[in-house]
């Protein structure tokens, strides 16, 4: 029972039913609280799209500090929930408000170290900035996995080689950190005991129904979107292409230009939401004191260990 | 446009700032704070100061607001599903408010107080960043070492104990 070619339409239909339907107001919800809190969700997360670029003529609000202002306006989701949780007065609801609380505040610390380490490597936190330094246009020369002393300059040779990841390599454990950490920050499984259906009915959103609800949802997604074109953008050369000059082959050049940069911003980003669709439904779901466990004393450890490292990697090679 | 928008966020700063002392449900008064602090945060940033505002909004409305607002959840409620206060203390309350309205009312009218020329936004967070490893070392680095006594006090006072 699918719409469209291979189900493509499936979602819009799915739209379109919820908004037909009821919107539903439990008589004892407390109802200011219980009308707003998607709301603040859905602005939240949205209105952290507002500082990405998409091409290198292309970008968001121009903020001297885009990554900052990010993670900080992101982090007011929690709010919503919270509202979402409270207002609902459910004990479903609270319990997955009060979960989801936990895990986003407690997981929000490495994500927030993993992403200083790349700052830290590129000496910005303007999110254009960060993507220019990555690729064919960089002002600054860029040398084989950033070891200066080796000679091996790939300024011009763009492309892969001067992606964040390959320039400091160590950066690879902080993509996992961040990618772990982006995971639980969107209540994806295996971090999604806040609505985890068989102890706690919906979660939070146990008694929305209707446009409402379709806001939680898709606020996941767009949040899932969210961290995907970060990550890409920190660590996997933003708009960059990955292809590499070679010699008379100008690759990376010809696939550079405005739609071409959209694109491979896009098909990165998209392929990291095709992982994060790919482990929801490949592991199961963390126990809760796992949840803590993992985000206080492995990831949390890790993450400072890397920016400690990020620091000397600057001094020494850059 | 500046003047306007002052206007507006000044008012919606008052307006939610009187609801919050005057309402009885504690759960609201919680969260009109936020809205009021997310209003702060807009005065900064029609003012050009970014990074405060920022620093606003992370630090106030996403970190002490949710452990605020967390610990009203975890409360319990009254039998029609609310947590209600009233007002106590309202001498020392008085007093508290006349001392910072005539704190503030000295400081606007101290002519050596004023408005410094605005640093840009791409130059905001260098400056703050030399100046914090510079200038205020010794005041940021007392100021990380009392986070971490706390942090360490906060776990070892959440530790089960088991000799009791």
């Amino acid at each position: 029972m699918e719409v469209g070619p291979m189900g493509i339409f499936q979602t819009v239909a799915d739209l379109l039913k919820m908004l037909q339907k009821e919107d539903l107001i439990p008589k004892a919800a407390d109802r200011p609280i219980f009308l707003i809190g998607p709301i603040l969700v859905f602005v939240a997360i949205f209105a952290g799209f507002s500082v990405l670029p998409l091409t290198s003529e292309t970008a968001g609000a121009a903020v001297g500090s885009g990554v900052f202002l990010l993670l900080a306006i992101v982090s007011l989701d929690v709010l919503g929930i919270l509202m979402a949780g409270w207002g609902s007065n459910n004990k479903f609801s609270l319990f997955g408000a009060i979960r989801s609380i936990a895990q986003i505040i407690s997981f929000e610390i490495p994500l927030g170290l993993s992403v200083l380490c790349v700052v830290i490597l590129s000496q910005s936190m303007d999110l254009q900035e960060i993507s220019r330094q990555q690729g064919v246009y960089s002002e600054t020369p860029i040398y084989l996995f950033g070891i200066r002393s080796s000679g091996v300059s790939v300024t011009d040779l763009g492309g892969i080689l001067s992606w964040n990841v390959v320039r400091s390599p160590f950066l690879i454990v902080g993509f996992l950190i961040f990618f772990i950490s982006g995971l639980a920050e969107s209540n994806r499984a295996p971090f999604d005991l806040p609505e985890s259906e068989s102890e706690l009915v919906g979660g939070y959103h146990t008694e929305y129904s209707g446009f409402r609800w379709g806001i939680f949802m898709l606020a996941e997604y767009g949040m899932m979107l969210l961290m995907s074109i970060l990550g890409v953008i920190l660590f996997f050369g933003g708009w960059n292409t990955p292809l590499i000059n070679v010699g008379t082959l100008r690759f990376a050049d010809w696939t550079m230009g405005v739609y071409w940069e959209g694109f491979w911003l896009m098909a990165k980003a998209l392929m990291l939401v095709f992982i994060q669709i790919w482990i929801r439904w490949t592991y199961p779901r963390l126990r809760v004191d796992q949840l803590m466990s993992l985000s206080w004393k492995y990831l949390t450890p890790f993450a400072l260990l890397l920016v400690f490292l990020s620091a000397i990697w600057r001094l020494l090679m850059f | 446009m500046i003047e306007l928008l002052t206007y507006v966020f000044g008012a919606l700063i008052v307006v939610s700032g009187l609801a919050l002392v005057f309402t009885n449900n504690l759960i609201h008064a919680a969260f009109l704070l936020a809205f009021c602090l997310l209003n702060v945060a807009g005065f900064y940033v029609i003012h050009h100061a970014n990074f405060l505002a920022i620093v606003q909004i992370l630090i106030y409305a996403g970190g002490i607001l949710i452990l605020l607002a967390f610990g009203i959840m975890l409360t319990n409620r009254s039998e029609n599903g609310k947590v209600l206060t009233k007002n106590h203390l309202l001498f020392f309350g008085l007093l508290c408010a006349v001392g910072m309205a005539m704190m503030l009312y000295a400081l606007i009218t101290n002519p050596k107080t004023g408005t410094i020329e605005a640093i840009q936004s791409v130059e905001q967070v260098t400056q703050i960043g030399m100046r914090l490893l510079t200038q205020y070392i010794l005041a940021f680095e007392l100021i990380a070492f009392l986070l971490l006594v706390v942090l360490v006090g906060a776990a070892f006072t959440g530790k089960k104990s088991y000799d009791a």
